[in-house]
């Protein structure tokens, strides 16, 4: 006998995974879109956080094979595969490699991880990348947390986050990782209707997503895996299981995703 | 029949935990297909009297052990383990027992706990070891517990050999430092909660360790018990390596198939 998920509910086909990261090793990436095609997923936004291997503040080398990999994925994957484009931005490039990579195609957004603070401990590096979003009309999807024991010296946390979004409230922004504690993470960020929230990356919490979708309205939580570090089947029960009505899970899967990252305000590939 | 071998039921001192009843439970079990769960009480790790926890658990799943098999909670550590062994084994008629090393404080190389190990064996029962159950980065701060380290697992199993170990929320890239250590794993069974890290983790783990360690379990209610039941049925394995993994590995253990037929 198999569990009643065996077959995957209708309403899962079709997804976007609006949080995903290469993998390394051969044939890997070739696999991990077979994984994720097996469960309804029509589109993943790819981004680096530098060049194989996670380094929190990676140089400028680092950054650029890291963003170039991901504009060869598009390429190679074209129409499956889309991108964000990474920085550090500490680096006095920055503001180039953002215009660089927004003239890659398929690139629909910013990424920030965790180098996002100057060597005075301030915010001060993230404030043009909010600038050059809210110019050019892209999301930043910033990784943040709330983090037991101490956060990493550049990780920003869900209090920064809502700091972001009341300075640039016309800048959207998708706080990553529900902000790691859940319970507090989400609220936090409520105030800020220019903030959606992903609840890649963690595991499956039960109750997580209803807690989202309470705080913060359907209409601000989209479904992101965080693959290739974590499986795609385990992130998107979190949707499938969640106690929440069959077009929050609509939303969630696609209609955020498609709207934010690539403008589309009808329902497409169904 | 599919049994989720890692699962919890009561309080939990954090946060609220859905579903911690056994008709909550229950309720899970029902809509992911799950005939029944070995179940511990949440509130048992932080418990000083392992008999009196026991007893909570005894009275938390009164009227569904049909459904809910009760895993008791033992602290090896203190003084009066072997009397909370005895009376869990005897008057709370319970199926097994799970270690939670770093919630209790105490090392697996503890001295008593070859004794433990060598005790259920006779006894004909299983030995639950619970890596971790909160991650560490979204622990309470009064509550800081680390996992459980896997050196310490490699020892006990190397050194348990007659005893059926289940080891709950192992990392898949734990599973493979335990096939590494060249250890005797015939008694030894890892559910799979926790091997959904990398994407392909669980695949991996197939090809390089074979299929017929790994059991289901899904650490319900702190977690969807769906995520693990996909992770499984979703993740690019046979159509036999799922059954096996949900249906049949647990059945090739004297032991742990002893449990579906219990209480007699």
């Amino acid at each position: 006998m198999r569990s009643c998920l065996a077959i995957l509910p209708s309403y899962v086909r079709p997804a976007i995974d609006m949080h995903v990261h290469p993998p390394s090793g051969p044939g890997k990436m070739k696999a991990m879109i077979a994984a994720a095609q097996r469960l309804g997923i029509t589109r993943i936004i790819l981004c680096a956080l530098g060049y194989r291997g996670m380094v929190e503040y990676p140089s400028l080398e680092n950054v650029t094979r890291g963003n170039e990999e991901v504009y060869a994925l598009i390429a190679r994957h074209r129409g499956f595969v889309y991108g964000l484009t990474y920085v550090n931005p500490n680096h006095p490039e920055t503001l180039n490699i953002l215009e660089e990579g927004l003239r890659q195609p398929g690139v629909v957004g910013i990424k920030l991880w965790v180098s996002c603070r100057d060597e005075m401990d301030r915010l001060d590096p993230v404030y043009p990348v909010l600038e050059f979003a809210q110019a050019h009309q892209v999301p930043v999807l910033i990784h943040s947390f709330y983090r037991t024991g101490g956060n990493l010296s550049g990780e920003l946390s869900p209090t920064d986050i809502a700091h972001l979004a009341q300075s640039y409230p016309r800048t959207s922004i998708v706080m990553a990782h529900l902000g790691g504690q859940w319970q507090r993470g989400v609220r936090v960020v409520r105030p800020y209707p220019n903030v959606s929230v992903d609840f890649s990356g963690s595991r499956a919490y039960l109750g997580s997503v209803e807690h989202a979708v309470s705080e913060l309205g359907a209409g601000r939580v989209m479904f992101g895996s965080d693959a290739s570090g974590r499986s795609f089947a385990g992130q998107l029960a979190k949707v499938i299981a969640a106690d929440i009505d069959l077009a929050d899970k609509r939303r969630i899967l696609w209609d955020n995703s498609a709207r934010l990252f690539f403008g589309e305000e009808e329902m497409h590939d169904r | 029949m599919i049994v989720d071998f890692c699962a919890y039921v009561g309080d939990w001192p954090t946060y609220e935990l859905p579903y911690r009843t056994a008709d909550g439970l229950l309720s899970l079990m029902n809509r992911c297909s799950i005939g029944a769960a070995c179940v511990s009480l949440a509130g048992g790790m932080f418990s000083f009297d392992s008999r009196e926890a026991n007893e909570r658990l005894v009275g938390a799943i009164d009227g569904h052990r049909d459904r809910l098999w009760p895993i008791g909670t033992l602290d090896p550590t203190v003084p009066t383990w072997r009397e909370d062994l005895a009376d869990g084994l005897g008057r709370l008629d319970l199926a097994g027992f799970r270690l939670h090393p770093t919630y209790h404080g105490y090392s697996l190389d503890a001295p008593d706990i070859l004794d433990l190990a060598v005790l259920l064996a006779d006894a004909g029962r299983p030995l639950f070891v619970a890596l971790l159950v909160d991650e560490e980065r979204f622990q309470h701060p009064a509550i800081r517990v680390p996992d459980v380290p896997i050196a310490e697992i490699v020892r006990l199993i190397r050194q348990a050999p007659a005893t059926t170990i289940v080891l709950n929320s192992l990392k898949a890239e734990h599973a493979l430092s335990l096939l590494e250590a060249g250890l005797p794993l015939d008694r030894v069974y890892l559910d799979i909660n926790h091997m959904d890290v990398p994407f392909d983790g669980l695949q991996v783990l197939v090809k390089t360790i074979g299929v017929n360690r790994l059991i289901f379990g899904s650490q319900m209610p702190f977690l969807y018990p769906e995520a693990a039941l996909m992770v499984v049925e979703h993740s690019g394995l046979s159509e036999a390596e799922i059954e096996a993994i949900l249906e049949h590995n647990w059945k090739a253990s004297p032991v742990l198939a002893g449990l579906s037929v219990w209480p007699s």
